[in-house]
């Protein structure tokens, strides 16, 4: 599954993101295999999403989150 | 700065001549050309894109030594042409590189836990390797903590705090290149590196446990003050409050303070001028050169005031949240978040926010955030609607007496630029500028108090390349309106711009005019509105003698043609400072070329369209 796919306070485990525009800004914002994750909020019906990593919140949109892969931990 | 090696005693002979070539590896953004620039003292361009060492380049140590820098990378799994490369030299079978005797690997210590891949990635090259952990000064002051002893006790390789901006922490480093830490290499410590990169999180957990290394904390009050910034209602109208108090100390203070100064200074220059007899000569000194110079400090103080609340914005961290907010309009038309804030100071000027694009990572929304920001209704052409609207708009109220009809037509005039601005926003995304839908990730840092150096020395920065590389070309290109609105000279007097070259050009463009209803003289002006947009007035005065300009131009012009005016000087690119600009911000002549070729065509387009419907409609 995807970032996108998270609901709010979920949280999971990157597994890596897709080649491509955003590769190289997202692993410079922490989303490298291994990070957690957590879903903070969305904005604007889902296009935005806040994403807590290892600690620190970014910003990105709905498709950019499609190309990070990763493994969901536990729901709440 | 505390710097540190690997506590292991290296009784082997340790080699005396040093490392011949030296790998420099890291990722982008992390002081690595800063650090090669230090190393080698070979002047290069730092800047804040990815992939700005695409090429690997090579500098001469003082010892003689070579150090390569690699391409700026996340990883060495060769997926991209920069990874390939990387992996390619790192190996030693890039072409053109000499093998590598040694790797300086430097990361960025306010986020050890991005690294720990590539750390261990570059370690299992088996080389020679010295982990620097830059921005270590950074991590302390936002509480964060390092143990470069225990770091490198953990990575089983030399480790060094170091602030490559600074210098700090460098005595390590070259330490390490003489090859006082070889020996160190050889020991089996180097197998915990061993793999191709375990999962990070892992490895940074044990650096934490250790007591190596604590992440900067998350402040509470961030996550507090988020929940109202980045909230739908609230987030927008904190946004719009910050702009509208920004724009107020702009256009109250700023924007008369620049008129103060090249007004005084113009009049500095009269006052000198009389001493010199020569009238050609004073007036090329005076009128030329010193009112050219007058006019570009003019524009400093817009300028400062400009990057004062970006560089605020920035440095606080509420920038990253604006651009947030704003990502969603900047969407409809093909760019993001991070182009908002330049394109909302190009209604001050566009100079500055063409300058602030630099913030854009991906080259494509910069571009096109640069070649729509003079459609921005800028300061400057506030004088010319006022006198144009003054003379033209009567006092009438309208909409039940809730607003001026002068006020009104104001509005108008900046909702056809914004206009403009959108239009060619989503004709660049899908034509030269096409590509997919544009990314937006960006980091929300904790807020902070802006710290001072910060601000001065990005003041002192911006006023430094806007007078010096900007200034420069708009000082030459002011010159040859100068002269050309002068020439030629009579008994040794300059002649008057209704005589003059510039005159001559005016009347051959005259018949391309005549279908917007503007006549010579409006003409002339516009030419003269290059050097500045608000000199259309002056020359106007001037070319119309004594006579009142708002009656000479409603005698000969008419409402249809004032208006056809308006839009011409709404959208055409009536500015040397801004083409200058773009120039050096694009590093080439051919866009801003592309820009004024299509922001006339369409002014042209625009204003004969609304000149024919003014017409049909008898106003």
């Amino acid at each position: 599954m995807h970032l996108a796919e998270l609901q709010q306070g979920d949280t999971a485990t990157v597994l890596g993101v897709a080649q491509g525009e955003a590769y190289c800004q997202l692993c410079a914002l922490g989303l490298n295999a291994g990070a957690e994750v957590e879903l903070v909020r969305s904005l604007s019906r889902k296009s935005l999403l806040i994403i807590r990593v290892d600690g620190f919140d970014i910003a990105l949109r709905n498709e950019t989150a499609r190309t990070v892969k990763i493994r969901m931990e536990h729901g709440r | 700065m505390s710097t540190a090696t690997i506590p292991v005693a290296t009784k082997a002979p340790a080699p005396t001549t040093g490392f011949r070539t030296i790998g420099l590896i890291g990722p982008p953004n992390v002081g690595k050309t800063t650090l090669f620039n230090r190393l080698t003292g070979m002047r290069q361009k730092v800047s804040n894109y990815s992939g700005v060492t695409v090429e690997h380049r090579t500098g001469k140590l003082k010892s003689g030594q070579i150090v390569v820098d690699l391409p700026g990378v996340w990883s060495l799994t060769p997926e991209s042409e920069d990874q390939r490369i990387a992996v390619n030299v790192l190996h030693g079978n890039q072409h053109g590189v000499a093998k590598l005797d040694a790797v300086l690997l430097v990361v960025d210590g306010t986020a050890l836990q991005r690294y720990m891949g590539l750390i261990h990635e570059v370690l299992a090259c088996n080389l020679p390797t010295m982990v620097l952990i830059n921005m270590a000064d950074e991590l302390v002051a936002r509480n964060g903590y390092i143990d470069p002893l225990a770091v490198a006790r953990e990575l089983g390789t030399p480790t060094a705090l170091i602030s490559a901006s600074r210098g700090t922490g460098m005595e390590a480093v070259y330490h390490f290149l003489q090859g006082e830490h070889a020996a160190a290499q050889i020991l089996p410590v180097l197998q915990a590196g061993g793999n191709a990169a375990p999962g990070c999180a892992t490895d940074c957990n044990t650096l934490t446990r250790s007591g190596a290394y604590r992440r900067p904390h998350h402040s509470k009050f961030t996550r507090a003050f988020d929940k109202w910034a980045l909230h739908p209602v609230v987030g927008p109208v904190m946004c719009i409050l910050f702009i509208a108090a920004a724009f107020q100390i702009m256009f109250r203070m700023a924007y008369p303070a620049g008129v103060w100064l090249s007004d005084w200074l113009g009049e500095l220059g009269t006052r000198f001028g009389a001493y010199i007899s020569d009238a050609v000569f004073r007036a090329i000194l005076v009128d030329g050169i010193w009112n050219g110079i007058a006019s570009i400090l003019g524009f400093l103080p817009t300028i400062l005031c400009m990057f004062l609340v970006i560089t605020l914005l920035e440095d606080s961290g509420y920038m990253a949240r604006a651009a947030v907010i704003a990502d969603r309009t900047m969407g409809h038309v093909g760019l993001n978040g991070r182009s908002f804030l330049p394109l909302l100071s190009a209604y001050a000027c566009a100079v500055p926010a063409i300058m602030a694009t630099r913030a854009i990572p991906s080259k494509r929304d910069r571009l096109a955030t640069i070649l729509i920001a003079p459609f921005m209704t800028c300061s400057a052409r506030l004088p010319v609607y006022a006198l144009l609207i003054a003379a033209f708009i009567p006092q009438r109220q309208v909409l039940g007496n809730a607003l001026g009809l002068q006020a009104v037509t104001l509005m108008l005039l900046y909702a056809v630029g914004l206009l403009a601005a959108l239009f060619t926003a989503k004709l660049l995304h899908s034509s030269v500028l096409k590509g997919r839908a544009s990314m937006f990730a960006i980091e929300l840092p904790n807020y902070r108090m802006p710290r001072l150096r910060t601000i001065l020395l990005a003041l002192y920065d911006r006023s430094k390349v806007f007078l010096k590389q900007v200034g420069t070309v708009i000082l030459v290109l002011n010159l040859a309106v100068w002269f050309l609105s002068h020439l030629p000279f009579h008994n040794g007097e300059p002649s008057d711009v209704g005589a003059s070259y510039l005159a001559h050009i005016g009347d051959w463009i005259q018949p391309m005019l005549h279908p917007l209803g503007l006549n010579r003289n409006v003409g002339i002006s516009l030419l003269t509105a290059f050097v500045a947009r608000e000199s259309v007035v002056s020359t106007l005065a001037t070319l119309y003698g004594q006579v009142n300009v708002g009656d000479a131009l409603r005698a000969e012009v008419g409402l249809a043609g004032a208006i056809a005016l308006l839009v011409f000087f709404a959208l055409a690119m009536q500015c040397t400072a801004t083409l200058a600009v773009v120039r050096r911000e694009t590093n080439s002549w051919k866009w801003p070329l592309l820009q004024f070729a299509y922001m006339t065509v369409l002014a042209y387009g625009a204003s004969f369209l609304t000149y024919r419907i003014a017409l049909a409609l008898h106003v």
